[in-house]
This record gives C-alpha cells, sequence and structure tokens, in this order.
C-alpha cells in the first residue's frame, strides 16, 4: 500500500516537471541573423581564392592551406554573413562560415542545442521577438520570467487538490501521529514502572527491621495480645493506608511464610490477621484484572484465609485459565473437602500441569482422600486424574470400582485403569481387559497387552498368539510377541520358533537378544 | 567480636538472620551475589560463611571452593531450597561445607549452629 502510494506520489510530481520542460525550440539562425551575439558563440568565414588574389582588404589574411584566406573570430553572424556575400559578388566564390563554442569548433546540430539550453534555462532571452511580433516562438517564455516565480505556491496548490495526496500525506501523518503516541505511551508506563520499583524497593527496606523487631522480639503470645494499632507503630505509620505498601508487606511476609519455620509461621499469620491485610487480599478478587485476582488468591492459599472461602469458590470455572488453576489448588489446600467436590465440578480439561500441582496438594494435606466423586465426574479429563490419584495415592480399594466401570469408561479412562490394574497386578481385571484386545485404539491395545504380559494366564497365550497373527499393526504384534515371550518363552519358541514370515523372525531375534530386548 | 558473612539473594531472609545473629553478638555481613560474596571473602576475613546454593553470578559451590582455598579453616553453613539437587547438596558436604540448613529453616536454630560451629 505504501509502495503504491509513493509510486503515485512519484508520478505525479514526473508529471508536473514534464509540463515545465515543454518548449518550442528557436532556430539559432534567425536570431543570429536579426544581429543578436550569442554568449560563448563566434564564427570564423573560410574562402579558397585563385592564386595571387589579395584579399586583405576584406580583413582576410591566408591561412595554412593554399589559397585559402580566414577571417579572425567574429562575435556577430550578420558581419560573417555580409562578407560572404561580398566575396561572393567580387570572386563568385561563397566560403564556408564555421562556428565555434568557447573557441572549440562545434556542428550546426550542436549549436543548436547549446542554444537550447540557453534559451531552456532562461540564460539567454530573446528580447526583440516580443516588441516585433507577439505570435512569435519564446513569447510565453519571456513573459514568465517576467513574472514573479513561486515554486512552492504551485507545489502546495497541487497536493492539496489532489485526492491522491491528500491520501498519502493522510496516511504518513497517521503513522507519524501513532508513532509519536506510541513513544509517549511507552514513556509513560515505563515512568510508572520505574516509580514503582524504587518505591517497591523503598517499602521493602522499611518492612525488614519492623518484621525481625516483631519475630524476634515478641513471643506469639505477645503478639496475640497486640492490637491492629500495637503492630502498626513499629511499621511506617503514614504507609499503612497506602496499597502499594499493603502489597509489599503481604508479599514479604508471604516469602518470610515459606522459608521459616516453627512459630515464626504462626507469628507471621498473626501478624498478617492483626493488621488486617487479610482485607486487602479479599478486596483483589474483585478486581476487574485477572492478575490482580490470582494474586489475591495465591495469598488466601498461602495465608489459610479460610473465610474467603466461598469467594474464591465463584472462580473455579473462570475462563482464565490461571485464575482457575489457583483457585482450584486454594480450596483444595484451605477447604476441608475431603471428597475433592471442587475437583469434579471442574468444567475445563485439567492440563498435565493442573494435575501435578492438585496432585501434590491432595497427596501432603488430604489425609481421607475420597476420588469417588472424580470417577462420577461429567468432566473426562477429572474422571482420568480421579484414576491417576488411585495409582499414585496407592487407594487399592477403588480397584474393583475401576474394574466395575471399565466397560463403560471411555478410551483414556480404560489407558489409566490399565495402568493401576497393571501396577497392582489386579488380576481380576483379565476378563473385561480381553475384550479391547480387538479395539482401533493402538495405545489402549499395546496397554491392554502389558497389563496381560504382567498378569495373564495360560489362556492369554492362545489369545495373544491369535491377535499377533490377526493384526497388521508393528507395534500390536511386537507387544503380542515380547507378552508371550515373557509369559512362557518355551511356548513363544513353538510359535515363532520356525516362522517364516520376516517381521515376526525380526522381531522374535530382538526379543531374544539379551541386549536388544528391552530397547 | 566474630565476623559472619550471609550471601543470600533474598534480601528479607537475610536481614532476617542478619538482625538475629546480631542479637547474639555478632558482626554481620551481607551480600547478594556471588562476586560480592567472593570479594567479602577477601575484605571482611569472615569466621563463618552462611551461603545460598542458588545466588546470581556464582553459586554456592563455588563460593564454597573459593573459600576453602582462601581459608580452609572457615565453617561454611549452606542454606538451600528442599527442591535442590541431591547432587549439589554431597557436592557441597564434599568441598567442605560443615553444615546443611534446608529452607524452610528457624533462624533460632540456624543461630545455635552458627555458635555451635564458631565455638568449635
Amino acid at each position: 500500500m505504501t509502495v503504491f502510494l509513493l509510486l503515485l506520489f512519484f508520478s505525479a510530481f514526473a508529471q508536473e516537471g514534464q509540463d515545465e520542460i515543454d518548449f518550442i525550440p528557436v532556430p539559432i539562425e534567425e536570431v543570429l541573423l536579426k544581429g543578436r551575439e550569442v554568449p560563448g558563440v563566434s564564427f570564423v568565414y573560410s574562402v579558397s581564392l585563385p592564386q595571387g588574389v589579395d584579399a586583405y582588404s576584406y580583413a582576410l589574411r591566408p591561412s595554412s592551406q593554399t589559397n585559402t584566406w580566414v577571417t579572425d573570430t567574429l562575435q556577430y553572424y550578420t558581419d560573417v554573413k555580409a562578407l560572404q556575400d561580398s566575396v561572393y559578388s567580387h570572386y563568385e566564390v561563397s566560403g564556408d562560415i564555421q562556428a565555434f563554442l568557447f573557441d572549440e569548433m562545434i556542428s550546426e546540430e550542436g549549436l543548436q542545442s547549446y542554444f537550447d539550453n540557453l534559451v531552456r534555462n532562461e540564460l539567454y532571452i530573446i528580447e526583440e521577438d516580443r516588441v516585433e511580433d507577439d505570435t512569435k516562438v519564446g513569447e510565453l517564455i519571456i513573459l514568465g520570467n517576467k513574472m514573479h516565480f513561486k515554486p512552492f505556491y504551485r507545489l502546495k496548490i497541487q497536493i492539496l487538490s489532489d485526492i491522491r495526496m491528500i491520501i498519502l500525506i493522510s496516511f504518513l501523518a497517521f503513522f507519524v501521529f501513532a508513532a509519536i503516541v506510541l513513544v509517549i505511551v511507552i514513556f509513560i508506563i515505563k515512568t510508572k514502572k520505574r516509580n514503582k520499583d524504587v518505591l517497591v524497593k523503598r517499602f521493602k527496606d522499611l518492612c525488614y527491621e519492623p518484621l525481625s523487631n516483631l519475630l524476634f522480639e515478641k513471643s506469639l503470645e505477645e503478639i496475640q495480645e497486640m492490637t491492629k494499632g500495637d503492630i502498626a507503630a513499629v511499621l511506617p505509620k503514614n504507609l499503612m493506608d497506602n496499597s502499594l505498601f499493603n502489597d509489599v508487606l503481604i508479599q514479604e511476609i508471604i516469602s518470610l511464610n515459606k522459608n521459616m519455620k516453627g512459630d515464626f509461621k504462626q507469628k507471621l499469620k498473626l501478624i498478617y490477621r492483626k493488621l488486617d491485610l487479610d482485607k486487602h487480599t479479599i478486596q483483589k478478587l474483585s478486581s476487574k484484572r485477572w492478575d490482580i485476582i490470582t494474586t489475591g488468591i495465591v495469598e488466601i492459599n498461602e495465608m489459610d484465609v479460610l473465610e474467603a472461602e466461598e469467594l474464591v469458590n465463584k472462580f473455579i470455572n473462570h475462563d482464565n485459565f490461571y485464575i482457575r488453576s489457583n483457585a482450584v489448588a486454594t480450596l483444595l489446600n484451605i477447604s476441608g473437602d475431603s471428597n475433592l467436590k471442587v475437583l469434579a465440578n471442574q468444567k475445563y480439561p485439567l492440563s498435565k500441569w493442573q494435575q501435578m500441582i492438585y496432585y501434590r496438594i491432595i497427596r501432603y494435606t488430604k489425609d481421607n482422600r475420597n476420588v469417588s466423586l472424580l470417577l462420577e465426574s461429567e468432566n473426562q479429563s477429572v474422571r482420568v486424574f480421579g484414576i491417576k490419584l488411585i495409582r499414585y495415592l496407592g487407594l487399592v480399594d477403588q480397584l474393583e470400582v475401576l474394574n466395575m466401570r471399565y466397560a463403560e469408561s471411555t478410551d483414556p479412562e480404560k489407558i489409566e485403569m490399565l495402568r493401576c490394574f497393571n501396577m497392582f497386578g489386579y488380576v481380576d481385571s483379565l476378563e473385561v481387559v480381553y475384550a479391547d484386545l480387538k479395539s482401533d485404539n493402538i495405545p489402549l491395545v499395546t496397554e491392554a497387552i502389558t497389563l496381560i504380559q504382567n498378569i495373564g494366564e495360560k489362556i492369554s497365550l492362545t489369545i495373544l498368539f491369535e491377535l499377533s497373527q490377526l493384526t497388521n499393526e508393528f507395534d500390536i504384534k511386537k507387544a503380542a510377541m515380547k507378552a508371550i515371550f515373557h509369559l512362557d518363552p518355551i511356548v513363544f519358541e513353538e510359535y515363532y520358533g520356525h516362522t517364516e514370515n520376516d517381521l515376526e523372525l525380526r522381531i522374535s531375534r530382538h526379543l531374544k537378544d539379551p541386549v536388544l530386548n528391552n530397547v | 567480636m566474630k565476623n559472619v558473612l550471609i550471601i543470600e539473594d533474598d534480601k528479607l531472609i537475610s536481614s532476617l538472620v542478619r538482625f538475629r545473629l546480631n542479637k547474639d553478638g555478632y558482626n554481620v555481613t551481607t551480600v547478594d551475589d556471588g562476586i560480592k560474596g567472593m570479594n567479602a571473602i577477601d575484605t571482611t576475613n569472615p569466621d563463618l560463611i552462611i551461603t545460598d546454593v542458588m545466588i546470581p553470578f556464582k553459586n554456592g559451590i563455588e563460593i564454597i571452593n573459593y573459600s576453602k582455598k582462601v581459608n580452609p579453616n572457615v565453617p561454611i553453613i549452606v542454606l538451600s531450597s528442599l527442591g535442590e539437587e541431591e547432587s549439589t547438596v554431597m557436592e557441597a558436604f564434599t568441598l567442605g561445607a560443615s553444615d546443611f540448613v534446608p529452607k524452610p529453616f528457624n533462624p533460632n536454630e540456624l543461630a545455635i549452629r552458627v555458635q555451635r560451629l564458631i565455638n568449635n
């Protein structure tokens, strides 16, 4: 677009330039014949005369060539022409007139071109034409020379009268304006951020000593007895109403809470409560900015603000990932809900990152872990997570439940269930697992084969052999052969020892190779 | 008065530990990165060093290594997060760290360890 506009811009100027150089050339001879001198132009007349003629009287002098007479350089063409006429009338020989430009010989075309340039550049003015004949060529040039030349004025008028130029100028002006606004905005943001950083650093420095004093000089009981005013008296008084100072103070208390243990944790929480910083934290949940809401939820989590449970509960299905994740993590941490209802009610799929965070919380905070609600959830990822929890937390009492649910479960659930059965060697699952060997889902089939490999029985060998013969999938064939090899190497040798199938032969060699069999 | 050098990038923690050790009568210097830590080892001639493992520019292991070259008799306490690699902690002990305090820690307990090491 910009290139197109620039092309328009230059083409407009090119057109304007073309208008300026149009002029009608004037033959130089016409000017010279009027007795005018053209700067830099001179003439020499030469003529060949019979031997013995004396032409000195014509202001001629003999040249180096025999019988040739020449004049000196003459400025006026009319003089040379008059001389030529005189010589011709006397000797009937016309001779030649040679033009010189700054003492250099020049052709007629060259002379005309030189003259045109003089006229075009207004270095030569044909004055008599204006007086003698109004219709002659050069009149407009002379008239133009008399007028005051205002090129900028003409350009301005042209620009404003051309819509393309207006668009181009508007376009460029918009970009310049946008750039200036952007620079100003960046400058303001950077200045604000720098000022905030300076303030945060200053506030942090102000927090160190009061917090150290309270933690080391006061016992837990003494802090318990202190009022808000008592504690605030240790801190800078005029800053207690400053929101940024409260934020910095909360962050420092949380940071210490993470790094300290013993009664220091209790002291820090007490200071946090006494200073009403919990109210400041809860206020953040009303913000429209997701980062402030998330900060508030994290603070509630770190400082165990139990009364905010209901408020946090509103965010468990928030469309913002960070708000949602932290809200669930916080509720898992601070609520006494051992049924993990907050997780079961999740509408959005759980990412692996979320599952990892929730697992850590459940593992370290929940004594009574009941995953039944998770298995009943409408959210597949929650059900899968529930099955993972059974495996990770060793909830073997749930294996029977999984076995009963297996047939109606989705493939991702089945894969997790198979891993669960495999981990605990749950033999009762074999019956339901055989049916899935015919599934089109390769990961499911290979997982089922892996389970059979570890807990299979005699009939499993036949089923696996049939599967290895029927399937065209390399992964399934390999897994089935591997399972047979592990279940009974003698039967494996019977089945595949003399096989003519090249693929089976290669898999067989691979499995029997002590170096490669685990690859 | 005994000199204690704390090399810790978390200023709040270093301030808190300094406050606690000042109460016990130690002259405490705090720095927040490894290069300043090495300079402080040369200039303050500490009787004990407390260093975090993860600090800017030079890590705690390099600090231990340097300190043992300058003065092998200075005891060093290593502060470290629970998530720290076991191999790092083992390396710290191999290089001559005297004690290891995992975070979260109790500053009073740390002060007792400092006192014991300096008295020994």
